[in-house]
């Protein structure tokens, strides 16, 4: 408070009753957001940790790279930040946020079209122990990415989203802005796909 | 015999209730379709199962970098001072419970369906906001939210407090600087508890302290308000809520 004239004046303050993080815990997607709004950069925090396994896992699918996932995930994140100022609390973002990591998932596709098969190589961050079994482990998901690569673009998008993000068909139709008929048709198109590649073609 | 997607339909339940069980009862007795189920669910499961190389990726600290970088503050800095309460007080709404005195007030004489009233709730250091009860600590934070409704609702809002010295102190225009003389704030008619921008803080001497609400036609300026609550004069065509308090 200030004072002028003997009277007294208010002061309006940054908030410092910021919720610690075991707070943002209960709080919804949207709350999070407006917080952030709102200024409190801790709730986007909470929101990027809330999500990134999710994200990750989409952007690893898409593009058979845990380098490349990492920073088309950071990228997605920040993008998402930039509507913080006029993101609509309709209890959506999955939909917001998964829509823009396909996109840069799209986009970093464009740039490393090259790449991606080198890339697609065991990951360096891959810590399991050097055992039978995770040598095998490794080789099938190895093999499950590289026909998920041979997907079709429009059928690896949903076959990922309904896989590796966990989505319902009717959020991948939003996130993709199709029909939920056609999310049908194309995520059961796209299995039988992956599975006659993984078959070699013979059925 | 593998049948098309039907197994993958299967799997996902998306098939007609007779068509599944027709499946289950050929499972029953086929070899083969049940070893192409499980390669089927083995499928999905590999599609679900989280792929490890980017298992312990925490993105956290280089998004933060980023957004640092890339647009400094840009975004928080600016809605900060106007947002953070709405953020707050958003989250209010299902545990607020009005006092008796602090309810939607009539607003005029002709039509009952038509109010307007502010509520009150109070930050106490960093705990979550609640809604203004019977007493207010010096330095607790406030912040409002406010109904306007109506078939001709007001058009500027004045919140302040008079304490027991009767020293005025402005919510609603902020008035921090004696130079200037705020205008009300302006507001639209809002059916449910529309929050007002900013988290006030307090240091108030104690004993009881009124603030009052004022809905006007009209944007009147803090001094003029002053002047006229000087001279214990009311205020024309507007409605005037209070909520009275004690200051421990």
């Amino acid at each position: 408070m200030t004072s002028d004239g003997g009277r007294a004046r208010l002061t309006v303050v940054p908030s410092t009753a910021v919720p610690s993080a075991e707070r943002f815990q209960d709080k919804s997607d949207d709350d999070l957001m407006l917080l952030t709004r709102g200024g409190v950069e801790a709730a986007f925090d909470a929101l990027v940790r809330r999500h990134q396994g999710r994200v990750l896992q989409i952007a690893v699918k898409n593009l058979g790279s845990a380098a490349l996932a990492e920073d088309a995930a950071q990228e997605a994140f920040v993008e998402l930040y930039r509507y913080v100022p006029r993101y609509r609390p309709e209890g959506k973002l999955r939909v917001l946020l998964y829509r823009i990591v396909l996109n840069r998932c799209r986009m970093t596709h464009r740039t490393n079209r090259r790449s991606r098969l080198v890339l697609t190589e065991p990951a360096e961050r891959t810590v399991e122990p050097i055992a039978e079994e995770a040598v095998l482990r490794r080789e099938r998901q190895q093999e499950l990415q590289r026909a998920i690569d041979q997907l079709t673009p429009t059928l690896e998008s949903v076959v990922t989203l309904r896989f590796a993000g966990d989505l319902t068909q009717p959020e991948i139709a939003e996130v993709l802005k199709i029909p939920v008929g056609t999310v049908k048709s194309r995520l059961f198109h796209g299995l039988k796909k992956l599975r006659e590649i993984l078959d070699g073609g013979a059925r | 015999m593998r049948r098309s997607d039907e197994l993958f339909r299967y799997l996902e339940e998306e098939l007609a209730v007779a068509r599944a069980k027709e499946i289950e009862a050929e499972l029953a007795t086929s070899t083969d379709l049940a070893a192409a189920l499980e390669e089927d669910r083995a499928l999905i499961d590999s599609l679900r199962s989280p792929d490890p190389s980017v298992a312990n990726i925490d993105l956290v600290a280089g998004v933060r970098r980023r957004i640092e970088e890339e647009a400094p503050r840009s975004v928080a800095a600016r809605a900060r001072r106007w947002l953070v309460p709405l953020a707050l007080a958003a989250g209010l709404a299902l545990v607020y419970v009005p006092r008796a005195d602090d309810g939607f007030t009539a607003k005029g004489l002709s039509g009952g369906d038509k109010w307007a009233g502010v509520k009150a709730y109070v930050i106490e250091s960093d705990a979550a906001p609640r809604p203004l009860g019977d007493t207010l600590a010096r330095d607790d934070s406030v912040v409002f939210t406010y109904t306007n409704l109506g078939d001709d609702p007001y058009a500027y809002l004045m919140i302040f407090g008079v304490d027991e010295a009767g020293e005025v102190h402005w919510y609603y225009p902020a008035y921090t600087d004696a130079a200037t003389d705020p205008a009300a704030v302006r507001i639209r008619s809002e059916s449910g508890d529309a929050p007002l921008p900013d988290r006030i803080a307090h240091d108030l001497s104690g004993g009881r302290f009124v603030i009052n609400a004022v809905f006007l036609r009209e944007p009147l300026t803090v001094k003029a308000v002053e002047a006229a609550l000087a001279r214990g004069e009311s205020f024309e065509d507007a409605h005037v809520q209070r909520i009275e308090v004690k200051v421990p």
